[in-house]
């Protein structure tokens, strides 16, 4: 497997009331060409901004992007725009993502139009298919937005996203407004679409559950420190992070047979200065080495004597 | 189940707008018992927060209460005074909302928004007032400094404390907790949780728990009560709804949830249980009909107790549709 996005060291500062806010801090990541790769985090974990920069909405203040191979990293505004379609993005909310003003053809036709492709009547049979794709009826192409129910209007953003077939999708918390009965169909038809188009996805979530519905790699945020990453099964079964491991014994076990089940104490540790160093531990596992004894460690074979101090 | 604190009986609701008449809740009998935590569980439109609106007088002024009663220490608080609505609120039964942001002024330093629902309640001097506000800030986790800060210095994590400590500030016998924790993260979202069940346990108070998610109520609830299109369809202890569930909504929406233990790779949702044949109103408000697997049924209107202590609302088969 390839990689299609290659982060090195990639920071992005905010400067808040003059105190430089380092929102994301160091982070070194690959992502692999028709993985879906979660991003877990609490807020103000970075995980919004990492999204964001990596789609270059936001101008990376250290470190390199490269897409496919190519540095990305500081393009200007011209040359970025028509790589763009190669990387979209889902929104949490939809209502405020999307324009109340266009009708929902136009919604689905402005990326099209932007990026100069098709003739007028081609964007329109590329928009019916699209709503047809997303499971919407066509009566909806002439309707605008408030005439949609959330699940619906989240359906038409993702619709937008995948207009112009792009390589990878970056869905950033979008079934976090939803009701629970929407969002389990908003989540199938982001899997299917995925296996249809052969989409990478970056999928940002602070639901545990749902990240390990969508993913199979995780990756753990916590104030802009990338933590540890990890192929989904081995991240929820095996986490190493004392903070992973908090995360994970926080979520509600779905069986009132089993709520006296041990909840760890809570670990929120410190922001280290400097971005944390990882470690490859074996299976694809990557985790901050300053949890590591790592004189004592021996990658394969003994991974439980892993001392976390 | 011990004696019960509040108990609602048959509540009819309903939002009256430009001559025409929505019915947001039909019918709602629930009970809570003293010590106990009582959740109701549904999604939006389902009538679950205009239920609980309904106990303390709060509802908007568009909505109005056709019938029923609400009994709390021998009170119908559906016909009490509102001067004594207004005792009651606060120091008999309080109540946490999700927008803890939206809650607080933010013009009000903390310590000045838990003493001014200590002033209204108990004569106490200045120095007292204080004391007992850091003492509340303690309970909740909370350091003093917080007691000279704005709410907008807070996280909100924080704010959801300082919410809590107002609304525990009168020792209430009944918190209604109104889906407190949905705009928390998780590991805050557990603390939370575990204050407001710590006072219950504490102070042998009761809870209200309005939520939408069945991992909350696993964890926390004794008693649990699912409601849909403004009734409740299924209710029971916490265990034996967990471990039979009947309605195909309730069913639906266990189902629906992602969780880490599943192996399987597609989530159902709750229209392969329920699918409703009204349109969107109808379906958020006042479904008259449902369809299971291509077969019609109508929404009768009793509960029906099909073990002990597990009521679902049966459906009666109609004839069979092709969908």
């Amino acid at each position: 497997m390839s990689s299609i996005i290659q982060l090195h060291n990639l920071s992005k500062y905010f400067s808040v009331g003059g105190e430089l806010h380092k929102a994301v801090d160091g982070i070194t990541l690959d992502i692999q060409k028709g993985e879906t790769l979660g991003i877990v985090g609490e807020s103000g974990s970075g995980k919004t901004t990492l999204g964001r920069t990596l789609m270059r909405l936001y101008k990376p203040d250290q470190g390199q992007i490269f897409f496919e191979g190519k540095e990305i990293t500081h393009l200007p505004e011209d040359k970025i725009r028509p790589l763009r379609k190669e990387f979209q993005m889902v929104f949490q909310n939809p209502s405020d993502s999307l324009s109340p003003h266009y009708n929902v053809g136009e919604i689905l036709e402005e990326p099209l139009l932007i990026q100069d492709l098709l003739t007028p009547s081609e964007r329109t049979n590329k928009a019916y298919e699209m709503l047809e794709k997303v499971g919407l009826p066509k009566t909806s192409y002439h309707k605008r937005l408030h005439e949609f129910s959330g699940g619906q209007r989240q359906r038409i953003g993702i619709a937008r996203a995948l207009v112009l077939n792009p390589k990878l999708l970056i869905a950033d918390e979008p079934v976090s407004a939803l009701d629970v009965s929407v969002q389990a169909q908003v989540l199938n038809l982001l899997k299917d679409l995925q296996k249809e188009m052969n989409l990478t996805c970056v999928f940002i979530s602070h639901d545990l559950n749902v990240v390990h519905y969508m993913s199979d790699r995780v990756a753990v945020l916590y104030l802009g420190h990338l933590l540890e990453v990890a192929p989904k099964k081995e991240l929820y079964t095996n986490p190493i992070h004392p903070y992973t491991k908090s995360l994970l014994s926080s979520i509600p076990i779905h069986d009132p047979e089993l709520r006296n089940h041990s909840r760890k104490q809570i670990v929120l540790p410190e922001k280290s200065i400097n971005p944390p160093h990882l470690v490859d531990v074996g299976n694809g596992h990557l985790v901050a080495a300053d949890v590591i004894n790592i004189t004592t460690f021996d990658t394969q074979k003994e991974k439980q004597d892993i001392s976390i101090g | 189940m011990s004696a019960p604190l509040l108990e609602i009986k048959d509540l009819h609701v309903s939002f009256h707008e430009k001559k025409s008449k929505i019915t947001a809740v039909q019918g709602v009998d629930l009970t809570i018992p003293k010590g106990e935590t009582v959740a109701v569980i549904g999604e939006s439109g389902s009538g679950k927060s205009i239920t609980s609106l309904s106990i303390l007088g709060l509802l908007p002024l568009s909505a109005s209460i056709d019938s029923g009663a609400i009994l709390f220490k021998d009170k119908n608080l559906l016909k009490v005074s509102n001067k004594e609505m207004q005792y009651i609120r606060g120091s008999e039964i309080s109540m946490v909302f999700q927008d803890a942001q939206a809650s607080l002024n933010p013009a009000m330093k903390v310590g000045v928004l838990i003493t001014e629902g200590l002033k209204a309640r108990k004569k106490l001097t200045r120095h007292e007032q204080r004391s007992e506000a850091l003492r509340l800030l303690r309970m909740v986790g909370l350091k003093n400094h917080v007691y000279d800060q704005f709410p907008s210095q807070l996280s909100g994590g924080m704010k959801q404390r300082v919410l809590i400590a107002m609304a525990l500030s009168g020792e209430p016998s009944l918190l209604i907790a109104d889906e407190p924790t949905t705009s928390l993260d998780v590991t805050v979202q557990s603390q939370i949780l575990d204050l407001i069940n710590n006072y219950k346990i504490e102070n042998d108070a009761s809870i209200l728990l309005i939520t939408h998610d069945f991992g909350v109520v696993a964890e926390y609830a004794d008693r649990v009560y699912v409601m849909f299109g403004g009734k409740v369809v299924e209710a029971g202890d916490v265990y034996t709804l967990f471990r039979n569930p009947i309605h195909p909504y309730t069913k639906g929406l266990i189902s629906s949830i992602p969780k880490i233990s599943d192996t399987e790779e597609r989530l159902k949702s709750v229209s392969d249980f329920v699918f409703e044949e009204v349109g969107y109103v109808g379906r958020r408000f006042a479904p008259e009909t449902y369809s299971i697997e291509n077969k019609v049924y109508d929404a009768p209107s009793e509960l029906v107790e099909v073990e002990p202590d597990h009521y679902v609302r049966l459906f009666v088969e109609k004839e069979a549709v092709g969908r």
